[in-house]
This record gives C-alpha cells, structure tokens and sequence, in this order.
C-alpha cells in the first residue's frame, strides 16, 4: 500500500522572550511579532543578508517596543493604538541603522556599482520610513485625499467627494509632500 | 509654489509622481497581515469609498499600515472611478442625443 505523503508546515519564527541584551519582551507584543516575523525578516534579508542578525534586530525591535508600552502604562499616556505598526516601524529604524553601519565598513575594494546598489537599497528603505511618518503626521482627511489620488482621482472628484474646493484639497496634499520634502532634505536623501 | 487649481487627472509634478509611487508600492507590499487582524469589515470600507465622513478614523488608519485592506479599498476605489466614468459618458450622450 502506498503510503500518504506526508505534508509538514513550515516551522514558525520562534523569537525569545528575552532580546540578545536580555531586556524582556512584553508578552502582547510577542504575539504580534511572530505574527510579523516571517515577512519583515525576509524583508530585512534581502538588505542584510544574514538571517541570523535579522532575527537579533527584530527582537531588539520588539524589547523596545515592550518598554515604551510599560513606559506609558506607567506614565498614564496614551496606550500605542497600534502596535503591530510601531513595531513594524521601529524594526525598520533599527535595520536602517544596522545597514548604515554596515555601509560605514565596507572596504573601498566594493566596487562602485554594488556601492551604489547598496545606497539605492538604503534609500528606497528610508524612504518608505518617512512616509509613515509624514503620512501618520497627517490629519484623516489628509490621508484620504492621498489613498485617493494614488487610484488617479482628479482633484476636483477629491473635493466633490469631501465637500470642499479641488483647491483645498490640492493644497493639503501639497502640505503633506511640502514636509517630506524637508524631511529627505534635512536626512540628505535624494528627493 | 505656483499650480493651477483645475481638477487635472495627470500628475506633472515629477516629486508627486515619484511620491504616489514608492507610497502606493509601500502600503501595497510593506505590511502583510495573513491572520487579518484588526481588519474592519468589507462594509467599512465600501462606506469609506461613498461616505467617508461616517467611517471612524482608526479604519483610514488601518488601512496605512495593512496590505490587504489597502489592496481592497484600492480596487473599491477603482471600480468606483470606472463606475462614475461609465455614468458621466452614457450622460454626455442621453445629452447629445437630446439636443
């Protein structure tokens, strides 16, 4: 009788409760990180190369994400109101930094052209960082009449639709691209 | 910064351009959420599309930092543009026909 094959799932991420400088992850947070792990550490791979230090990042990430929400439970500030984004978030941070470090030692023997990759990898990563912050910096209708000019909505349907003038709405939008402009410049990335 | 005011399809701006590129690419790929968690109803976002104003802020939040909703409300978008497309012209013509 031929025997079933059987089919296996593929192993989770198993992160520590404990990041590699033995701080705690807060138990709700590590939840939502396994959930996350699969996708931002073959994310973080593909810049990094090393799943390993991936993985030491992303725990780093989650332990600090952990005390700011002690932190502010503490405090009595605003609970994070969406973690799984401000984890998400400070991973990137973190990678970005552990990428531009790695880019500091890098011999002069690289050639120009892996160079120039690497730096092209470093912006389109820094990049998607300041548009969560300048998006998350602006108002609801703000972020709307970005979602909807992303579909190509004309100006005069955005404003039809929120009830104010095709000016106003051009105007917020412009505002919003106004502070990611002066945020790649103060950062010193190509706009 | 000088532009006109007139409701223009065509995004001239090259920073806009680029801009509503890499942000659509981002939000489309950056933010998986296999197990939909925290993931509003199909409903909040066909009302999102049509009444924005009675749709709470958090679902527009969400919707910054989930893929998948993103892809959705992206296509209700869309169809939304195609429908409206469709009426402006079968308009034009009841029009044109009319005159």
């Amino acid at each position: 009788m031929p025997s079933k094959r059987e089919s296996k799932p593929s192993p989770p991420f198993l992160l520590n409760s404990v990041d590699p400088l033995g701080r705690p992850i807060d138990p709700a947070v590590l939840s939502i990180a396994q959930e996350i792990a699969p996708q931002a550490i073959s994310y973080a791979e593909k810049l990094l190369g090393d799943p390993a230090v991936c993985l030491n990042l992303f725990e780093e990430a989650a332990a600090a994400v952990s005390a700011t929400v002690k932190k502010r439970e503490l405090s009595g500030r605003d609970a994070i109101r969406d973690i799984r984004r401000y984890l998400y978030r400070t991973f990137m941070h973190r990678l970005s930094q552990e990428r531009r470090k790695q880019l500091s030692s890098k011999t002069s023997s690289e050639s120009l052209d892996e160079r120039q990759g690497t730096r092209r990898g470093i912006s389109s990563l820094e990049m998607s960082l300041l548009l969560d912050e300048v998006m998350a910096a602006c108002d609801k209708l703000t972020q709307e009449i970005a979602l909807r000019r992303l579909e190509g909505f004309s100006w005069q349907e955005i404003g039809t639709r929120y009830g104010i003038s095709a000016h106003a709405a051009r105007v917020r939008f412009s505002k919003a691209l106004q502070r990611l402009r002066k945020a790649l410049k103060a950062r010193g990335i190509g706009g | 910064m000088p532009f006109s005011i007139e409701g223009r399809n065509k995004v001239s701006d090259p920073f806009e351009k680029k801009f509503l590129r890499i942000l659509k690419r981002h939000l489309s790929r950056d933010f998986p959420n296999p197990k939909r968690i925290g993931c509003p109803p199909k409903q909040q976002l066909d009302k999102l599309a049509v009444a924005p104003q009675r749709v709470p802020d958090w679902v527009v939040e969400h919707l910054l930092s989930c893929s998948p909703c993103y892809l959705t409300y992206s296509r209700i978008l869309r169809e939304q543009k195609t429908k409206s497309a469709r009426e402006k012209q079968i308009t034009k013509s009841r029009g044109a026909a009319a005159g």
